[in-house]
């Protein structure tokens, strides 16, 4: 079915200019497909009343016409880790099952300021921790292209309201691979963006120096679009970059002369057959569109897992020591298991006797870390990486089996450890029309040039056109 | 095996006496797998907390009148208040 919100956010912004259609019609659309999706996919914790946003949309549409940014009068979703005053925030956990928002997060903040329309707050792995939007007290949330499958996690409700069309665009928060992970398994188009680029105030934390809040949407021009709005600096998130914020939605357009390139041990054994098809393809695309093609070594890649897993425990130990029942939320009885896990396994390296062995060996390997992709990127533009090892998996098979989930994470757990940008984009779908997507990695602050590359890829492709059919 | 009922003690966890085996085994599991981090000979590196390199964020020491919570916003979500304030357990006997 033929829907306004298959547009692009360019086209919408036109539309509603040019009076084809309001904001009501596309706030009443989103509504519809909203009840339609929500129960059989579970991506929806809160919906904000219909009252409320047609109201706020019958605003928009009088002032159309003096107002030029391309959010104004478009509805959107959160992943329910943003505080919106006078919305529930849970995390996805029973400790925050009943907390309501006391103020507004900076980045909900600058999307209603340009005028977006919030429409609900969507479904995860409770405070972030899984990569299939299982490990959580709300129930998994399932791949709109096959119900008995993972969307992806831990932004699984995000990837699965762009795709199943309930919103143009929706925020997500990426700590490990939680934004790119399930725009792949959803066949969405989302951004990593480099530490320090979008504000976290008001996000809550994870891990604290992997956490980056980010766009998912249908294209790479919409990501451009979004991120025009939501990046830069914050007086009230000490890590946000005084770096000027570029015109991402007009440096798309360039023509590309770019060096791309691809690591070798990315591409082996564990990887599915069908994944690795289908980003070769996407590679020789890259190359008739004028890149240049180079194999490049990539040699920490097998100490990711073991990186991440000791400092994004560590720190998430810490942040979520403030979670006492005590100001707000519930006990900590209430913790998902996977959650217990995570905080055991931070503690037990930042004690005394274990620190130096685990956490300050894992800070080091760190330092390295940057360093290779450092070296990588003096010679080339960006990498192209898998996303995940796998098609979708069955809900189920990862979260009874911590060792087995952790692994799932391969290809989406270096960037954040270096802080450098990432784009998920479509590159195709399987045999049984499961949705595949590949990462394009810069290096810091060159959103600029991996929108560029999504967008002329999605000109001359077409599967960021393809939605579920449920 | 790793003592995990001391250290959920020190992370304020508690783990139930049925759980416990099972909760040992897979820490016992994911330490092994994180391990792995030693192989790395890193003697003379120095360790990283910030990924872009930035030093001492500082603020002016000020009050923000922005994002101050009223008493009554900041009450809100407590499950047990008093005259104002929060209420906790007793800590000394």
């Amino acid at each position: 079915m033929k829907q306004l919100i298959d547009k692009s956010i360019k086209e919408l912004a036109v539309g509603l200019r040019n009076g084809d259609f309001s904001s009501v019609d596309l706030v009443s659309e989103s509504i519809a497909r909203i009840n339609e999706i929500k129960t059989k996919t579970n991506s929806f914790i809160s919906t904000v009343s219909n009252e409320l946003v047609l109201n706020s949309a019958k605003e928009k549409d009088k002032n159309i016409k003096n107002v030029d940014n391309p959010l104004y009068g478009l509805p959107f979703t959160m992943k329910d880790i943003y505080q919106a005053k006078g919305t529930r925030t849970t995390s996805g956990s029973n400790v925050l099952i009943d907390y309501q928002s006391q103020y507004d997060s900076t980045v909900y903040k600058k999307v209603k300021d340009a005028g977006g329309i919030l429409l609900g707050k969507n479904n995860l792995d409770a405070w972030g921790h899984g990569g299939s939007s299982e490990n959580n007290d709300i129930g998994p949330v399932k791949n709109p292209y096959n119900l008995e499958l993972s969307a992806g996690g831990s932004s699984g409700g995000p990837a699965v309201s762009v795709a199943t069309r309930c919103v143009p665009y929706s925020i997500g928060e990426d700590t490990g691979g939680s934004i790119r992970n399930p725009s792949s398994w959803c066949g969405i188009t989302g951004l990593k963006v480099t530490y320090g680029r979008v504000s976290r105030y008001g996000a809550i934390a994870y891990a604290s120096s992997f956490d980056t809040v980010g766009p998912m949407a249908k294209t790479a021009e919409d990501c451009a679009y979004i991120l025009e709005n939501i990046a830069g600096y914050d007086p009230y998130d000490g890590n946000t970059s005084n770096i000027e914020v570029p015109k991402y939605s007009e440096i798309i357009n360039n023509k590309l002369d770019y060096t791309i390139g691809v690591p070798k041990e990315f591409f082996v054994k564990g990887l599915d057959k069908e994944v690795e098809t289908s980003i070769q393809n996407a590679v020789k695309e890259l190359k008739k569109l004028g890149c240049k093609i180079k194999e490049v070594s990539f040699p920490l890649f097998d100490f990711g897992v073991a990186l991440y897993y000791i400092i994004a425990p560590s720190e998430t130990s810490s942040n979520l020591g403030r979670y006492d029942g005590i100001r707000y939320g519930n006990g900590r009885d209430k913790f998902t298991e996977e959650t217990k896990r995570r905080i055991l396994i931070g503690t037990y390296s930042l004690s005394s006797g274990y620190y130096d062995e685990y956490y300050n060996q894992a800070q080091k390997a760190r330092t390295v870390l940057i360093e290779t992709y450092n070296n990588i990127f003096k010679s080339c533009d960006a990498i192209i990486s898998p996303v995940s090892p796998t098609l979708p998996i069955k809900i189920g098979e990862l979260i009874n089996d911590p060792i087995k989930n952790y692994l799932a994470d391969i290809y989406t757990v270096t960037q954040n450890p270096a802080g450098v940008p990432s784009l998920a984009i479509p590159t195709g779908f399987s045999k049984n029309n499961l949705p595949i997507g590949m990462q394009i990695v810069g290096p810091h602050f060159s959103e600029d040039k991996l929108l560029n590359i999504g967008h002329q890829f999605q000109l001359v492709t077409k599967y960021h056109e393809i939605k579920p059919n449920i | 095996m790793t003592d995990v009922k001391k250290i959920a003690k020190l992370a304020k966890i508690e783990i139930l006496p049925k759980h416990l085996k099972k909760f040992s085994d897979e820490f016992d599991s994911i330490v092994k797998l994180v391990s792995k981090i030693q192989e790395l000979n890193l003697k003379d590196i120095k360790g990283t907390s910030n990924s872009t390199n930035l030093k001492n964020v500082t603020r002016e020491d000020a009050i923000d009148t922005n994002r101050i919570l009223s008493q009554e916003d900041a009450l809100k979500n407590a499950k047990r208040v008093h005259n104002g304030y929060f209420v906790v357990d007793a800590i000394l006997e």
